[in-house]
């Protein structure tokens, strides 16, 4: 018989948002059967995907009661909150005004919109996992930043935060060089300390979604 | 062609509106979402007198004619209103239905007509008000009346069986080289026959349910010339690999015809192929209506419809949209 589907739904920038937040939500004890992740492969689609979901007999039947749509601020938080709310007040019909704020589609779910890290600030989701990181995970910043610091001289620019988060992760992987570097792999390794406040208005905004 | 279609308490719909319909129109949705009521509904808008006394089994296999009183008495949703309304912009059909003797009283416009059933089973005909109006039910028509509908083309429109001919070869059977319509010696009936090349020619019956398919349906329109065409199930019989060159050659055909299709499917692969056929006609035909139980409240069915745009993201973000 099949699994009723979870009537919370996170939707995220990419695949990497996808696993980094899903995995923060199960370490909350958020269910794999209370919310589900998707991700719409890149802020230029988020507008069809939302119009795809709308269309979709999960909203229309009522089987979903609260959708949080998510993306990264980048480097212009302004802009992207712009584009967020926006494409979500124009495929729903909504005044989305500020993020985390649960707004009701009538005869539908209640939706609500989250920048990463935090409205107001810089940066994605790889941001808050490194400002989340410890142990052996926190000292692997003492060989990374030079390394960084020596890349940024050589290439005469600065590095992308997915970069550095990239090499990061690279440290956290098996060091059994025949199995391929992933990032859910790097998750299982790294010390990343899924309570730490760099987490809490993201792990808060995601307990409301499952509620 | 119709732009809308409105029913109001009309077997599990309490009000179902869809506006912007095309040439085209896939109709999909759960089990017993309210697909067939869809075409139910259109037949009554359009049928002929034979059409709408044959409805209660047209779509539903299972009604005998003892069942016809139940299928007619049970259209209204609402038992308490005793009847139904449905509308497609320029018609509307408003029924009374009176159990006592199930009348069903139709009014469109000036015109009015009843169907009467005694309990015992007496009848009277219905009339219906439309024309233009062909049905392909999930069940095959008998072969012979495939056939004829054949013969009725051929021998006057030689292009137009060069045609079906075309559009088998290119959807279905490859090696179709002609189709003729003959009794041979030691038949009983007149059939299509057709040369695959096999040295000789062989019944359409034995060369597939894919084949027959589509032979009815292109027989049914170059035939009969209807505006409007409905069909129940419209993947049936056809393999998953050919759905799309079935789909543009009914494209095609539809359109220099002028028939408005109504068609139910399950089928994703079927969806798929139609958008994908649809998108190499100068304008997308295909509308897509969905309907969908609620799950807070199972007696509430809700409509949606989609078309390209959204149908090509779903395609792109592997998305379940029957």
């Amino acid at each position: 018989m099949n699994e009723a589907p979870a009537p919370g739904l996170v939707i995220c920038e990419g695949k990497e948002d996808r696993l980094v937040i899903e995995r923060l939500a199960r370490k909350a004890g958020i269910a794999a059967n209370v919310v589900a992740f998707e991700d719409y492969d890149g802020e230029g689609n988020l507008r069809r995907f939302l119009q795809v979901l709308k269309a979709e007999g999960r909203f229309t039947s009522g089987e979903l009661k609260r959708i949080l749509v998510t993306r990264d601020a980048d480097d212009n938080p302004a802009a992207a909150w712009f584009s967020l709310s926006g494409a979500v007040n124009s495929t729903f019909g909504l005044a989305v005004e500020s993020p985390g704020q649960w707004h009701q589609v009538e005869r539908g779910p209640q939706i609500a919109a989250w920048l990463i890290p935090a409205q107001g600030s810089a940066g994605m989701i790889e941001t808050l996992c490194m400002r989340a990181a410890s142990g052996k995970s926190q000292e692997a910043f003492n060989c990374l930043d030079p390394f960084v610091a020596c890349l940024e001289g050589w290439r005469n620019t600065k590095l992308h935060e997915k970069e550095r988060f990239a090499y990061w992760t690279i440290c956290g992987q098996s060091d059994d060089p025949r199995k391929r570097l992933s990032l859910e792999r790097a998750l299982d390794r790294l010390d990343i300390d899924w309570d730490h406040k760099a987490f809490a208005s993201l792990r808060q905004i995601l307990v409301e979604a499952a509620s | 062609m119709i732009s809308t279609l409105e029913l109001r308490n009309f077997r599990g719909l309490e009000h179902v509106k869809f506006e912007e319909l095309g040439r085209v129109n896939l109709i999909v949705g759960g089990n017993n979402a309210g697909k067939t009521s869809i075409l139910e509904a259109l037949v009554l808008l359009h049928g002929n007198s034979t059409q709408l006394t044959k409805l209660p089994s047209t779509f539903r296999q299972e009604v005998q004619n003892d069942n016809v009183v139940n299928f007619w008495s049970m259209l209204p949703r609402d038992k308490k209103w005793k009847g139904f309304w449905v509308s497609d912009g320029a018609l509307n059909i408003t029924a009374h239905i009176s159990d006592k003797e199930v009348r069903v009283n139709l009014e469109n416009g000036s015109k009015a007509d009843s169907l009467f059933w005694l309990q015992q089973g007496g009848k009277l005909g219905l009339r219906g008000y439309g024309d233009g109006l062909s049905i392909l039910s999930t069940a095959q028509d008998p072969p012979e009346n495939i056939s004829e509908l054949f013969n009725r083309i051929a021998p006057l429109n030689p292009r137009n069986e060069d045609r079906i001919q075309d559009l088998i070869r290119r959807s279905i059977e490859p090696r179709l080289q002609r189709l003729r319509y003959a009794k041979p010696l030691g038949t009983k009936s007149h059939l299509v026959y057709a040369d695959v090349g096999e040295g000789e020619m062989l019944p359409f019956t034995q060369l597939g349910q894919a084949f027959s398919r589509a032979l009815q349906v292109y027989c049914e329109i170059f035939a009969k010339s209807p505006k409007i065409l409905l069909v129940d199930e419209i993947e049936n019989g056809l393999y998953y690999e050919g759905l799309e060159d079935y789909w543009r050659g009914l494209l095609e055909v539809l359109e220099d015809q002028n028939v408005q299709l109504f068609a139910t499917t399950h089928s994703r692969e079927c969806m798929e192929a139609a958008h994908r056929a649809a998108k190499t006609r100068d304008s997308y035909p295909i509308r897509y209506l969905r309907l969908d139980r609620r799950v807070d409240d199972p007696a509430k069915i809700v409509a949606t419809s989609f078309g390209e745009e959204v149908m090509e993201s779903a395609i792109q973000f592997n998305k379940e949209m029957r």
